[in-house]
C-alpha cells in the first residue's frame, strides 16, 4: 500500500468515484420516451448484443469509476513503495540522506593541522548541495534527511540546534525512548526521527534544509551508522526499489566501520534490492597523509577509598590516544568544583593505547562535588573533557560484631579491626567503627551502617541471621572473619544453607599452614595480591608493606 | 377542392397539401409526358383530328383518301381510351404513425398516393384507393373522372384506428375483388407481416396485375441517429426497450440492412417494381425518381 501526501484528498475524493454509478442509475430513471415502429430490428439487435452491451456498460462504468478514483489518487499524491507501483506510473526517486553527527565529525583537522572547519560542517554543506541538485534534477525527487544520533537515541546533549533547545531535545529524547518501548510504535518513531521527513524536493525545501542544519553541531556520542541505515531501510520499505538512493555522509572512522557487520549486511540487502548507495567521505586528508592526533579523556573515576570529608580519595584519569603514533607528556588539567587544582601528566601514551594517572582529592565538605579532567585542544573537541560527581559524606559507619563473649578488650579481635579501620586523627579513613555483640543484629537499625563485620562469631540466632540477610539484600556489605570459635558445621547450616543463605561458600574447617621451607628467604612474600577487583586497592606500588607481612604458625 | 384534398395536395399552404399538388403537377407535366403507358390495348378508337404528316409518323396512320383528294399527306389522330386501372393500397397501420419530421410516414404515403392518383387521372386512367391495416378500413373503386381525386383523398383522410398490419387477408381480398387486370401500387413500411405482403402480392401477380411496391421508411428508422438514454416503445408491438441507442445501433442497422435485402429479394421474386423511399426525401423528387426509372424500364 502506498502512503499519501494529501490523505484528506483521498477521504474526500474517493466518494466521488461512485458518481458514475449514481449518474448511471439516474439515467436509468430519466429515459427519453420514443414511440417506435421498427421494434423488431431493435429487439433483434438487443438479443444479439445483450451480453456484449452489458459487458461494455459494466466495463465503461468501471473505467469511469477508475478514472475518477485515479484522479483522486493522483491528487492525494501517493508514494508507491513497490516496484509494481512505480511501473504503474508512480515512479519517484526517494533519496535518504544520513548525516553522521557522531563526535568524531567535530574533527577540525585539515591539511595536517587544526583548522576551523569541522567534518560535520563539510557534511552539512554536502547535504545542502545534494538537495540543491535534486531540486534541479528532472523527474520527481523526494528526500529525507536524518542524523546518526537521532536514530541511535544518543541525541541528548549533542546535535542541538541551539543551546537553549537542549532541554527540549532531552524531553523529545525521553519521549522517543518511551516510543521505542512499544514495538508497534517503532516504524512511526523511526520516520519521525528524520529531521526532514520524506517529501518532494522543492526550492523551498532546500532552504528549509539549510535552516534546519545551520544550527546543528556534532553529537557528543559515538553514534554508529547501524540504526540510521536500519531506519532508512524501513523508510524505503525494505529497499525494494531501483528508484531509491541512500546517501551516507560520514567521516567513515575505523571504529565505526571495522566491526559493522550488521550495517554492512543491511547495506548489502538494500543494494541487492536495487537501492543505490552513495558514500560521501567528509574527513579531510592531511597534508602528508597523516592527521593530527586526537586524544580522548576516556575515564575519570574513584580508584578505591572512602569519599568522606578530610579523607584522601584516590581518583584515576585515563586518556586514550586515537592516533597512529604515541604521544608523550600529556597534561591533564584538573578542576574541583569549578576551581582549578594542580593537574597531572601522563608520561607516554602509545598509539591506540590508554595512559592512566592517579591523583588524590581531599574533600572538606560533605555533599556532591564535581571533578573535571581536561586535556589540551586537539582535532576533536568533544572528547577533551570528562567530569565525575562524588557524593561526599562526613563519616561511613561500620558495625563490628565481636564474637568474643568476654569482649576481649584491647587484646580482642574487634579492637584490632576497629583500630585498623580508624587508626586515629593522624590517619583519617572516613570510617567510624562500632563494636557490638551478635545479639545487637536483631535490635539495631542496620540501615545506618555501610558495612557489617562478623569477627569470629560462634553462632547466630535466626532473627539475627534474618536481619543480616535483609541488610545484605538491601545492598549492605558483610565481611566474615573466621577464628577459633567459628564452627564450620554451624556456619554451613545457619548461614550457607546449601547455597540459599548469605555465606557464599560452604566452610571446610581450619587448615594448618605448613612452615615455609624457605622461611629464611626474604625474597618471596607470604602475601601476594592478585589481580582481582576485591583486592585491587592493595595491589601495585602503593602497598609496599605487604612484602613485609609474614605469616607464622 | 375539398379540405381533405388540400391536406395532401397543398402542403405549402396548410403545412402539407397545396405545394404538393403544384409540385406533383409540375413533376408530371415536366417529366412524365409520354412515359406513362397503359399495358393494355384499347377496345375502341375514336377519331379526333387530322394532322399534317411529318417525318417519322407511322405510315400506317396516313389517311390515303385525303392524299387522293388533296395530294397532301395527313395522318389521322385518335383519342385513345384508357383501360388502365390503378389501385392504390396505402398502409394505415400504427407503425405508419412514426414521424421524425413534418411529414409522418402515413402522411408521406398519402401524399404519394394522392399525387399518383392525380397523375393517373390526368392521363385518363381509372384510380381506386384503399387504406388498410389488418383489414381494409376505407376504399373507393376505380373511376376515371378527374373529380374522383376528391374521393381518393377522402379515403386517405379516413381516421385510422392504430391496428397492426395484416397484409395477406387484405391482398387476398383485393385479388378476389379486382375484376380486371390493372396496376396495384402498395405503399407501406412493410413492418409487421412481411411474409403476408409477398404471399398476397404473389396472388395479385398470378391474377395478372402489375405490381408496384413503394417502401416508405423514416430517416430515423434507416439511420437510427438516437443518442442518450432512450426508452423505445413499440407502436405495433407491445415491447419496450430502455437502452443506450449507441450500444444497439450497429446491430439495429445490420438488422435493417438484412430486412431491406430480404424485401428486395422477395420483391424481385414476385416481379414487383420495388422502390425504397425515405421520408426525408422531398415527395416530388421521390416521384420523379420512381417514375423516371419506371419509364426507362418500360422502354
Amino acid at each position: 500500500m502506498p502512503t499519501f501526501d494529501f490523505l484528506p484528498f483521498l477521504w474526500w475524493g474517493l466518494p466521488f468515484a461512485a458518481a458514475p454509478v449514481i449518474i448511471h442509475l439516474i439515467n436509468l430513471l430519466r429515459h427519453r420516451k420514443v414511440p417506435w415502429a421498427a421494434m423488431e430490428f431493435l429487439l433483434a439487435s438487443q438479443r444479439k448484443y445483450r451480453t456484449q452491451v452489458l459487458l461494455k456498460q459494466i466495463l465503461l462504468l468501471l473505467l469511469r469509476v477508475a478514472a475518477v478514483a485515479g484522479i483522486v489518487l493522483a491528487l492525494a499524491q501517493p508514494r508507491w513503495k513497490t516496484a509494481l507501483g512505480r511501473m504503474l506510473g508512480g515512479a519517484r526517486t526517494a533519496h535518504v540522506v544520513l548525516l553522521d553527527d557522531s563526535y568524531s565529525m567535530g574533527d577540525l583537522s585539515a591539511d595536517g593541522r587544526i583548522g576551523d572547519t569541522r567534518c560535520f560542517d563539510r557534511g552539512r554543506l554536502v547535504v545542502e548541495r545534494i538537495c540543491a541538485e535534486l531540486a534541479a534534477a528532472p523527474g520527481q525527487q523526494e528526500v529525507a534527511i536524518g542524523r546518526f544520533s537521532a536514530f541511535d537515541g544518543k541525541e541528548v546533549g549533542s546535535g542541538d540546534r541551539l543551546a537553549g533547545t537542549a532541554g527540549l531535545d532531552r524531553d523529545r529524547q525521553k519521549e522517543r525512548q518511551q516510543e521505542n518501548a512499544s514495538p508497534t510504535a517503532q516504524p512511526q518513531a523511526a520516520q519521525e526521527r528524520f529531521d526532514i521527513r520524506l517529501q518532494a524536493v522543492t526550492p523551498r525545501l532546500v532552504q528549509e534544509v539549510r535552516d534546519e542544519l545551520a544550527g546543528r553541531t556534532p553529537s557528543a556520542a559515538a553514534s554508529g551508522p547501524r540504526a540510521a541505515v536500519a531506519a532508512a531501510a524501513e523508510l524505503l520499505g525494505g529497499g525494494t526499489g531501483a528508484a531509491n538512493v541512500i546517501w551516507l555522509v560520514s567521516d567513515f572512522r575505523l571504529k565505526d566501520w571495522k566491526s559493522a557487520d550488521e550495517t554492512a549486511s543491511l547495506l548489502r540487502q538494500l543494494s541487492d534490492a536495487g537501492c543505490e548507495l552513495r558514500l560521501v567521505d567528509c574527513a579531510a586528508e592531511g597534508g602528508d597523509g597523516r592527521q593530527p592526533g586526537n586524544l580522548t579523556v576516556e575515564r575519570l573515576e574513584m580508584a578505591g577509598g572512602v569519599p568522606a570529608t578530610g579523607v584522601l580519595v584516590p581518583l584515576e584519569v585515563a586518556v586514550r590516544n586515537n592516533s597512529d603514533r604515541s604521544v608523550r607528556d600529556v597534561a591533564v588539567e584538573l578542576r574541583e568544583d569549578a576551581l582549578g587544582r594542580p593537574g597531572v601528566r601522563i608520561a607516554e601514551i602509545p598509539a591506540g593505547g590508554v595512559g592512566t594517572q592517579r591523583f588524590d582529592v581531599r574533600f572538606t565538605k560533605a555533599g556532591p562535588h564535581l571533578v573535571e579532567a581536561t586535556i589540551a585542544a586537539d582535532a576533536v573537541a568533544a572528547d577533551n573533557a570528562r567530569a565525575m560527581a562524588v557524593d561526599v559524606v562526613d563519616r561511613v559507619d561500620v558495625l563490628l560484631i565481636d564474637g568474643d563473649p568476654t569482649g576481649g578488650g584491647r587484646a580482642g579481635d574487634a579492637f584490632y579491626v576497629a583500630t585498623a579501620l580508624a587508626p586515629g586523627a593522624g590517619a583519617p579513613t572516613g570510617l567510624r567503627p562500632r563494636i557490638e555483640p551478635p545479639r545487637s543484629l536483631a535490635t539495631l537499625d542496620l540501615a545506618s551502617f555501610a558495612c557489617i563485620w562478623l569477627l569470629d562469631v560462634e553462632r547466630l540466632d535466626p532473627p539475627e541471621i534474618a536481619a543480616l540477610e535483609a541488610f545484605a539484600r538491601a545492598g549492605g556489605g558483610v565481611v566474615f572473619f573466621t577464628g577459633p570459635r567459628t564452627k564450620a558445621e554451624v556456619v554451613n547450616r545457619s548461614l550457607h544453607r546449601g547455597g540459599e543463605g548469605l555465606f557464599p561458600v560452604p566452610l571446610a574447617g581450619p587448615v594448618d599452614l605448613l612452615p615455609n621451607a624457605a622461611a629464611g628467604a626474604a625474597a618471596a612474600p607470604d602475601v601476594v595480591v592478585e589481580e582481582h577487583p576485591v583486592v585491587a586497592v592493595l595491589s601495585g606500588q602503593r602497598n609496599p608493606l605487604l612484602d613485609a607481612v609474614r605469616v607464622e604458625r | 377542392m375539398t379540405p381533405g384534398s388540400r391536406r395532401y395536395l397543398h402542403p405549402e399552404a396548410i403545412a402539407r397539401i397545396a405545394r404538393l399538388e403544384l409540385r406533383a403537377r409540375a413533376v408530371v407535366e415536366g417529366v412524365l409526358a409520354g412515359l406513362h403507358k397503359s399495358p393494355y390495348k384499347g377496345q375502341s378508337v375514336e377519331f379526333l383530328q387530322h394532322r399534317e404528316y411529318v417525318r417519322g409518323d407511322d405510315l400506317r396512320r396516313v389517311d390515303w383518301k385525303v392524299w387522293g383528294r388533296q395530294d397532301r399527306l395527313y395522318v389521322k389522330e385518335f383519342e385513345e381510351e384508357t383501360n388502365l386501372r390503378v389501385t392504390l393500397l396505402v398502409d394505415g397501420s400504427a407503425s405508419m404513425n412514426y414521424a421524425s419530421g413534418p411529414l409522418g410516414k402515413y402522411d408521406y404515403a398519402a401524399t404519394l398516393a394522392a399525387s399518383l392518383a392525380w397523375l393517373a387521372l390526368s392521363h385518363g386512367d381509372a384510380v381506386g384507393c384503399c387504406v388498410f391495416d389488418d383489414k381494409i378500413r376505407a376504399s373507393v373503386p376505380p373511376r376515371t373522372k378527374r373529380s374522383h381525386l376528391a374521393s381518393v383523398v377522402e379515403v386517405l383522410e379516413t381516421p385510422r384506428v392504430g391496428r397492426p398490419t395484416a397484409f395477406l387477408p387484405v391482398l387476398r381480398s383485393l385479388a378476389e375483388t379486382l375484376p380486371r387486370r390493372g396496376l396495384v401500387m402498395v405503399i407501406s413500411d412493410l413492418l409487421g407481416d412481411r411474409d403476408g405482403v409477398f404471399q398476397g402480392m404473389q396472388l395479385l401477380r398470378k391474377r395478372g396485375h402489375d405490381l408496384v411496391l413503394l417502401h416508405v421508411m423514416d430517416d430515423d428508422e434507416l439511420d437510427f441517429p438516437f443518442e442518450g438514454p432512450t426508452r423505445f416503445e413499440g407502436l405495433e408491438l407491445p415491447d419496450a426497450i430502455a437502452c443506450n441507442p449507441r450500444s444497439l445501433r450497429a446491430g439495429y442497422l445490420a438488422a435493417v440492412e438484412a430486412f431491406l435485402a430480404d424485401v428486395r429479394t422477395r420483391a424481385a421474386a414476385v416481379r414487383c417494381d420495388y422502390s425504397l423511399i425515405r421520408t426525408g426525401e422531398p415527395v416530388d423528387a421521390a416521384l420523379v425518381k420512381f417514375l423516371a426509372r419506371r419509364a426507362s424500364m418500360a422502354v
